[in-house]
């Protein structure tokens, strides 16, 4: 099996939406979101894009937020990033992250952000970084940020590109089969429908369907693998019980 | 800790400050006081707030909003603590257990396109140092039991978003955010 991104249609949206946030016009605003269940791969491509904008000279700030978090503490997390000390008041902090960003043209990742999506100081208060910086900012949640975002309109009109993460369809697990199986295996359509349906389209269960599929055809020196040759042989875990 | 440090630090504190303010809090010589103000002013470390520098309206400064500290006493060199561009492998691999907080080698390598024998061998060495812990598979199992599974590494102490630097000699690791050596034999 090899280990490598697949660019199955989460990622290529996500890459859609970096790029559309790096050459956005002027005009456009810069506040991205990510938003999805988890096991659908959202946290991988997430690092596989910061690694890309690292790669590219630009490492951006990453913070990950906390269920206690307060405007103080999310500023310190910043400074901290940024390999400074927290600094009193406030404004100093905000002072201090507002030209560090404009200095290295820093975009800024705010991890599990549903965390401060209902406090309002925090969240004026990455409005306030973006807008006194237009540096892009990432906003990253589970499922329900988007609709608890919609609620505060200031930050909500600033949202120009988002990508909520789907359940892989067949497609997908097609192009999963196709990039990371060994060359010396295929695995036949209704194969690859069984697994899309259980994992319910779940990244990670169908990539482990996937090395089962792939150590039993070697080792039985099978090159061809639909339903009918895998036979009741176990393939998810669920299955055991 | 010298009299400019304790003036430094003096200044700090305050809002704005006068050159006479500081002398007296520090206790220090008010000329040699205002040596090191105009010193602090030309390198940017603080600015002119108020005043117009004569007697009864003297110049009231304010430090700039800043993380960045002067140097006092003799320069160090910086001898061991080089700090290495952020294009690394090792820094792709940080990020990703930064942002992951647990990792496989094999998860790491689709992140980072870094080798495997290179991500294991850092990952081994942060072990070694007590960044991370690892939760290792049972190599009892059948192997058919052991798909999907691998050595996970759970990162237990984050301390910025520079990756730590391997250093051979001695052995060890080197962080760059806290600047702080970490020797494998004081792994816990």
């Amino acid at each position: 099996m090899k280990h490598k991104i697949v660019e199955v249609k989460n990622v290529v949206r996500t890459q859609v939406m970096f790029e559309n946030l790096q050459t956005r016009s002027m005009i456009t605003p810069g506040i991205g979101l990510i938003h999805g269940p988890s096991g659908y791969g959202k946290t991988t491509t997430v690092t596989h894009m910061f690694n890309e904008l690292t790669l590219s000279g630009h490492q951006p700030l990453y913070v990950r937020c906390f269920a206690t978090d307060s405007p103080s503490s999310f500023l310190a997390r910043v400074m901290s990033e940024l390999g400074a000390e927290p600094m009193f008041p406030l404004r100093k902090m905000v002072d201090y992250i507002v030209r560090s960003m404009n200095e290295h043209s820093l975009a800024l990742f705010v991890d599990e952000a549903d965390h401060i999506v209902s406090q309002a100081k925090t969240m004026e208060t990455i409005r306030d970084l973006y807008d006194s910086t237009e540096q892009p900012v990432v906003l990253i949640g589970m499922e329900e940020i988007a609709r608890r975002i919609s609620h505060r309109k200031q930050l909500f009109n600033r949202i120009s590109e988002w990508v909520e993460f789907q359940a892989a369809d067949l497609e997908d697990v097609h192009m999963f089969a196709e990039t990371l199986l060994d060359e010396r295996v295929k695995v036949g359509e209704d194969m690859l429908d069984f697994i899309r349906t259980k994992s319910t389209g779940e990244v990670r269960r169908i990539l482990i369907a996937l090395e089962k599929i792939e150590r039993a055809a070697i080792a039985s020196e099978e090159h061809y693998i639909d339903l009918s040759t895998w036979g009741d042989r176990q393939l998810f875990l669920s299955h055991r019980r | 800790m010298s009299n400019a440090q304790l003036a430094w630090n003096a200044m700090k504190q305050r809002e704005c400050f006068t050159v006479t303010e500081i002398a007296n809090t520090a206790n220090m010589d008010v000329e040699n006081c205002r040596h090191l103000v105009k010193r602090l002013l030309k390198k940017g470390f603080i600015e002119i707030k108020n005043g117009i520098g004569v007697q009864g309206s003297p110049y009231v400064y304010a430090v700039k909003a800043s993380n960045d500290s002067p140097t006092f006493g003799r320069g160090g060199h910086p001898g061991r603590e080089i700090k290495q561009s952020g294009r690394t492998g090792h820094q792709l691999i940080w990020n990703a257990l930064r942002i992951n907080l647990t990792v496989t080698p094999k998860l790491a390598q689709a992140v980072t396109n870094c080798s495997l024998t290179s991500i294991r061998r850092y990952l081994l060495a942060l072990e070694r140092t007590g960044y991370v812990r690892c939760h290792r598979i049972d190599n009892r199992q059948a192997p058919a039991d052991k798909i999907g599974q691998e050595h996970c590494y759970r990162l237990i102490r984050s301390t910025g978003p520079k990756a730590p630097i391997l250093r051979i000699k001695p052995a060890g690791v080197y962080d760059q955010n806290n600047r702080q050596f970490y020797a494998y034999s004081e792994a816990k």
